[in-house]
């Protein structure tokens, strides 16, 4: 039975579960709908373990917007934000200098790095109008799916101009489009180059790229922002073949090498029966959120309190 | 009379102890929490600075709490901040509030502290004045004792932004959670020494080589001393500078190139933290974690 290691990234739109031996080599992988983190997590890990029965989990390292209560309830080795992970995973496919464009769903980045140290990054504050979420809301407002998304934007000939910034006057500005006529490719090609711009308005600003450049996360599935993105840069843009795990991959490979401790509750994890509780604490005026994490009736995590106190 | 103060992080205690020692009722500003906030943002202008939202959250919960003198320091610079407490004073006055503003000023600090404990000795005085600077002294040693990490980062940027943990989202905390060392560039005893223009005598060489870069011209605010400190942390091999600062604040926003470019002389990894009320924690806290994750990956590569 060979000793494997999980890297799960729990991210706002998705779950992302992967497979990898100590010789770094991807086994076997789950990509599934964010539906509730403990369900889709007990679904996915269950589908991991049916299809790989030969192989033993040893360690796991989790990242993602829901590390904190993932690395609870997976017992963690490793616990990281998606920014190192998902550096580690570039540098493991790119060692040398490269740009990492990463768009998640609600999430994206931009990574620089320099002969396998990343050097620089910058994260989207406030505005989710360079992420996969936007695209997701125009699609749903048009009536199609998102995987059909890149089909349809592909087709068009003269993209149509759609205002940027935000994704809310974005869509708006798509229905009013819709309105006067315009077909839904070239509304879709709009939206692609509106995303682009924005994201490096936002992300790239006074930043020097350079490259080759390389482009990870969900979005990276969508041909149509691949298409968009080589045009605005005039360059090429590679996709790897992993490009929307590259943080799970990233994560497995830290775990791999930062020593596993033996931590790995994910199979008695798929049994047993997990129940939230939030309260807000009334200690002081900060009104944290608590979330109690309850294994079979018996409380073994708490999260979310700003003091610290309350943290088990 | 009743005075209270706007908070000041780890300060608030030496304030405290300095209004007892003027034999003065003093109303404690509590820790400005989420709930407090949420009444500075509801009257101050949109668009204004987050520690001036913060100020006047504190007000009000002191005045709530029985306060009927409020004390803010001017600093008699050229931002926003100069403003504070004209804003504050007319805010609070339309929204009922009875009480009287004190506001010191640099030149009249003396005579300020003289008149508000109107009989005490001249050199009782001076010796309360002296434990004082002492006790802030000794605050900010204790709190540099608590630097246990691996990795050095130099904080910069508008003042009470570095100093106080609600208008910074808990920065220097959190960063020594994640096991770095941290320096505040622009701390309360060299905000003294600034306003008492006694800061010329330090820095010299740094002070220099901003004046060089800036040609001359002078920031507003604390931009510049955030360009000479991060000059000072640069020189002295720090690992990381970061420069955090309230949304929209202008003096910052123009330090900001200067500071990166140091930055990339330097080569030092530098990020921007622009905090507001709106920004969200998690992000922040991503942020911070990843960038103390990157300073020690790229040391390890070494």
């Amino acid at each position: 039975m060979e000793e494997v290691v999980l890297g799960v990234d729990i991210g706002n739109g998705t779950i992302k579960c992967v497979l990898m031996n100590e010789r770094k080599e991807i086994i076997d992988y789950v990509y599934t709908k964010n539906m509730g983190i403990i369900e889709t997590l007990k679904k996915s890990l269950s589908i991991l373990l049916e299809r790989n029965k030969n192989f033993k989990i040893i360690g796991c390292g989790v990242i993602g917007a829901g590390r904190k209560f993932g690395s609870i309830i997976l017992g963690a080795d490793i616990v990281t934000t998606e920014i190192t992970a998902t550096a580690v995973g570039v540098i493991n496919y790119f060692p040398g200098d490269v740009t990492c464009f990463e768009m998640g769903f609600e999430d994206s980045k931009i990574l620089l790095i320099k002969n396998g140290i990343l050097v620089d990054f910058a994260m989207n504050t406030v505005c989710s109008a360079n992420c996969g979420a936007y695209i997701e809301n125009v699609a749903s407002r048009l009536g199609i799916k998102v995987e059909e998304f890149s089909d349809y934007a592909l087709k068009s000939k003269s993209p149509a101009n759609i205002s940027g910034k935000c994704a809310v006057f974005g869509t708006s500005s798509c229905v009013s489009k819709i309105n006067l006529g315009f077909k839904k490719e070239d509304i879709l090609m709009g939206v692609a180059m509106a995303l682009v711009r924005n994201y490096f308005s936002m992300l790239a600003k006074g930043k020097n790229i350079f490259p080759p450049y390389v482009f990870c996360g969900g979005v990276s599935r969508n041909k149509a922002i691949v298409k968009a993105m080589e045009e605005y840069l005039e360059e090429k843009v590679i996709v790897p073949e992993y490009s929307f795990l590259m943080g799970a991959i990233g994560v497995a490979i830290l775990t791999i090498e930062k020593g596993i401790k033996g931590k790995f509750k994910g199979y008695e994890f798929i049994d047993e029966d997990f129940k939230t509780e939030t309260i807000i604490c009334d200690k002081c005026t900060n009104n944290c959120e608590l979330v109690s994490i309850y294994k079979n009736g018996n409380l073994i995590g708490r999260i979310g309190s700003n003091c610290g106190k309350y943290n088990i | 009379m009743k005075v209270s103060f706007p908070r000041i992080g780890i300060y608030t205690e030496v304030g405290v102890r300095f209004f007892k020692k003027l034999g003065v009722d003093v109303i404690e500003p509590k820790p400005v929490g989420k709930k407090i906030i949420e009444k500075g943002v509801l009257y101050a202008p949109e668009m204004m600075c987050f520690p001036y939202k913060i100020v006047l959250s504190s007000f009000i919960d002191s005045l709530e709490r029985g306060a009927d003198t409020l004390i803010i320091y001017n600093s008699q610079g050229y931002c926003r901040y100069r403003c504070y407490y004209v804003m504050a004073e007319m805010a609070l006055k339309q929204l009922g509030y009875k009480f009287q503003m004190i506001v010191p000023k640099a030149k009249n600090l003396f005579s300020w502290i003289f008149k508000i404990s109107s009989n005490l000795p001249k050199t009782k005085l001076f010796r309360i004045i002296k434990e004082t600077w002492e006790d802030i002294k000794e605050v900010e040693k204790r709190d540099r004792e608590e630097n246990k990490g691996d990795i050095n980062i130099g904080i910069v940027g508008e003042f009470y932004t570095c100093i106080e943990p609600s208008a910074n989202f808990n920065l220097v905390s959190k960063l020594r959670e994640y096991g770095a060392n941290v320096d505040i560039g622009l701390n309360v005893s060299e905000f003294i020494k600034h306003g008492l223009k006694l800061d010329r005598i330090g820095k010299r060489v740094e002070r220099r080589i901003a004046k060089r870069l800036l040609k001359g011209e002078i920031i507003a605010g604390h931009g510049f001393d955030s360009i000479v400190n991060s000059i000072y942390f640069a020189r002295r091999n720090y690992d990381g500078i970061i420069l955090a600062m309230p949304l929209t604040c202008m003096p910052e926003c123009v330090a900001e190139p200067f500071i990166k470019k140091i930055c990339d002389d330097y080569n030092i990894p530098f990020m921007v933290l622009r905090f507001d009320e709106n920004v969200s924690e998690v992000n922040i806290d991503n942020r911070i974690n990843a960038f103390c994750e990157l300073i020690r990956r790229k040391k390890w590569k070494k």
